[in-house]
């Protein structure tokens, strides 16, 4: 796929190439001409594109190698159930006393007993092996501990499971949702470095124009999420496979359709981000989207994307 | 769509680990393919697509090897009512397309008050005071929508009722306690975003807004919970109701807002829009807390995925 887009890429800058006319001072760092040098440059693009999918690739080999070949396992130990949660002030006023009465964890796993292991195991009336064995431990606590007085300690004993819960679930997104304007900023601040503002333009403007299409697809990992949680959470293997499989399936579908429509007619969405008496070149926008539509004519997973490209540097060309 | 069936599990960690891998690669990537390879604008969308790829590749084969996905049920067309869940979803389109919209006609709006550049410059530090820690109530409403019903699930007959009771009250304080937190941290940080403008006209300008935004947080963080718990709930429908009820109502306001108030009838019907939010949600929870009909529909839906 990779090696496909790098000969799409060297296609489109032979023929940019070959009908540039006249160029600034400006055009020169981002258009060359044709040369063995291109060979080399997208050659050289090819390999970084490999090395990072083979990097990519061994990480997340490595990372889950004690998951692979094993049956569904949920890599979630969150305990869900929370009972008997609750903290009660000193009457002394010497500190806030914390009572924790009891823990259910459930740690269901699937797969063939390990030899040896009768503790807590379910076998068939047979004393075969089952294909899956759940073990539940219950574990009950009594633990009375005394802190000190101070705000801090007041606040911190106050969280209980359930609010440690919510802490666990919200930071992880929030950490991932504070990345994106992060790597926004620094696509824009390189695109700024070549010093040509319709590049800025353009990509701006390729940009809202993906947002949108993104923002129309956005419900469908929302009900996948509900859907998979749901099923997750009660155990249910086959439904949760079915959820995901028929999602992908879905956006696959709808995602196909959308990027056929803007091979179609870019023109049409890149309206949306005019704005009524104020100058907009939508012809320049109309190339760049043409060209950005041609580069990436596929997708990746259920969205599409584009690469904005200044139209200044090209020119209605027909494959 | 990986990142949501990993979320839906309540597997955070590979999320996190993705997506930061992802975007470091990404911001790697971008300015070799820019300057040193001399793709010029075109590698900034080159970095982006590979990385893209590379995510996706990464969550597909996670969910491969954890048989989240197993590849035969891709190739088998889901039957009608298997689908019929994920098409009742669908109704969140409208959701997705009324904050477009909404969106869209603010931007007109703010262009179209004046031609010097002072409004748009004003809403756009308005909207930086906004996304200031406005990012951690997004994240809440969001891990909300997988949480509540995760934890709801695992609870039987009346103990679930319970739960949900507690889960809720829970929920709707921290949205609350963060969306005051958001709100103190922005007060704070606002006399260091009005320095970033040299122009007094501009400054002046967006204090009105700026205060609105602040003020406001609290509510936007009880909306934020209390639309993660409607969607939780699978009332795909009314959410989408609720915000599509709100955003027409934002629209009106903008209308009918008088041109000599300018960018502060902008800020005026973005308290209305949050008002009417609102207001879905409290019309939401009660039957969500009280009502027992839920579990029958939690199971229905179950049911149909599994035939």
């Amino acid at each position: 796929m990779i090696i496909a887009e790098s000969i799409l890429s060297f296609k489109l800058h032979s023929q940019l190439n070959n009908r540039q006319e006249g160029t600034s001072p400006v055009d020169t760092h981002t258009v060359k001409p044709m040369g063995q040098h291109n060979h080399l440059r997208l050659s050289l693009a090819a390999l970084c594109f490999s090395l990072t999918v083979l990097i990519e690739g061994n990480f997340v080999s490595c990372s889950d190698q004690k998951q692979r070949g094993n049956p569904f396992r949920p890599r979630s130990h969150v305990v869900l159930r929370v009972e008997n949660y609750h903290y009660e002030p000193n009457k002394k006023n010497e500190g806030l006393k914390m009572v924790l009465l009891q823990e259910v964890h459930e740690e269901t796993t699937h797969g063939t007993a390990p030899e040896g292991d009768d503790d807590m195991t379910n076998f068939n009336d047979d004393g075969a092996n089952p294909s899956s064995i759940t073990k539940t431990s219950i574990k009950t606590t009594t633990t009375q501990l005394t802190f000190p007085n101070s705000l801090w300690n007041r606040w911190l004993i106050r969280l209980d499971e359930m609010d440690k819960l919510i802490i666990k679930s919200t930071l992880p997104l929030a950490a991932v949702f504070s990345i994106i304007p992060i790597v926004l900023f620094a696509d824009l601040f390189w695109v700024n470095q070549l010093g040509d503002s319709l590049a800025v333009a353009g990509q701006s403007a390729a940009n809202s124009v993906y947002q949108f299409a993104f923002g129309l697809l956005s419900f469908l990992p929302t009900v996948t999420a509900t859907l998979v949680s749901k099923n997750h959470a009660k155990g249910d293997v086959e439904g949760t496979q079915d959820a995901i499989a028929q999602a992908l399936v879905i956006s696959f579908a709808i995602s196909l359709t959308g990027t056929i429509l803007l091979l179609s007619s870019p023109s049409r969405f890149l309206s949306f981000v005019r704005v009524k008496g104020k100058e907009f070149d939508l012809g320049r926008a109309f190339d760049f989207t043409l060209s950005v539509a041609r580069h990436s004519f596929r997708f990746s997973c259920c969205h599409f994307h584009f690469q904005p490209v200044p139209q200044r540097k090209l020119f209605l060309y027909h494959t | 769509m990986g990142f949501s069936a990993f979320r839906g599990t309540m597997d955070l960690k590979s999320c996190v680990s993705i997506s930061v891998i992802s975007s470091v690669l990404n911001m790697i990537l971008a300015p070799l393919l820019i300057h040193v390879f001399r793709f010029g604008v075109a590698g900034s969308g080159l970095a982006a697509l590979t990385c893209d790829w590379i995510t996706a590749f990464s969550y597909v084969r996670l969910m491969a090897d954890r048989r989240l996905l197993v590849w035969r049920k891709l190739l088998n067309l889901p039957s009608w009512k298997q689908v019929l869940p994920l098409l009742k979803g669908s109704t969140l389109l409208l959701r997705s397309i009324s904050m477009i919209m909404t969106q869209l006609m603010v931007a007109r709006k703010i262009q179209s008050l004046d031609d010097s550049g002072v409004a748009p410059a004003a809403f756009a530090l308005a909207m930086q005071t906004f996304q200031m820690g406005g990012v951690i109530l997004f994240a809440l409403g969001t891990a909300t929508q997988t949480l509540y019903p995760n934890a709801v699930a695992s609870y039987q007959g009346e103990d679930r009722q319970e739960y949900r009771r507690n889960l809720i009250h829970r929920l709707m304080k921290w949205g609350f306690g963060l969306g005051m937190g958001v709100s103190v941290v922005q007060l704070l940080f606002a006399p260091g975003i009005l320095r970033s403008t040299p122009l007094a006209q501009v400054r002046k300008a967006a204090l009105f807004p700026m205060g609105i935004v602040i003020a406001f947080q609290g509510i936007n963080g009880l909306v934020s919970v209390g639309e993660g718990i409607v969607i939780g709930d699978g009332k795909f429908t009314r959410a989408s109701i609720n915000l599509v009820v709100a955003s027409l109502g934002y629209m009106a306001c903008l209308q009918l807002a008088p041109r000599g108030i300018g960018i502060n009838g902008v800020f005026l019907s973005l308290v209305f829009f949050m008002m009417l939010r609102f207001l879905g949600v409290i019309i939401h929870l009660p039957s969500a807390m009280y009502s027992g009909d839920d579990d029958h529909k939690i199971e229905t839906i179950s049911e149909s995925n599994s035939q």
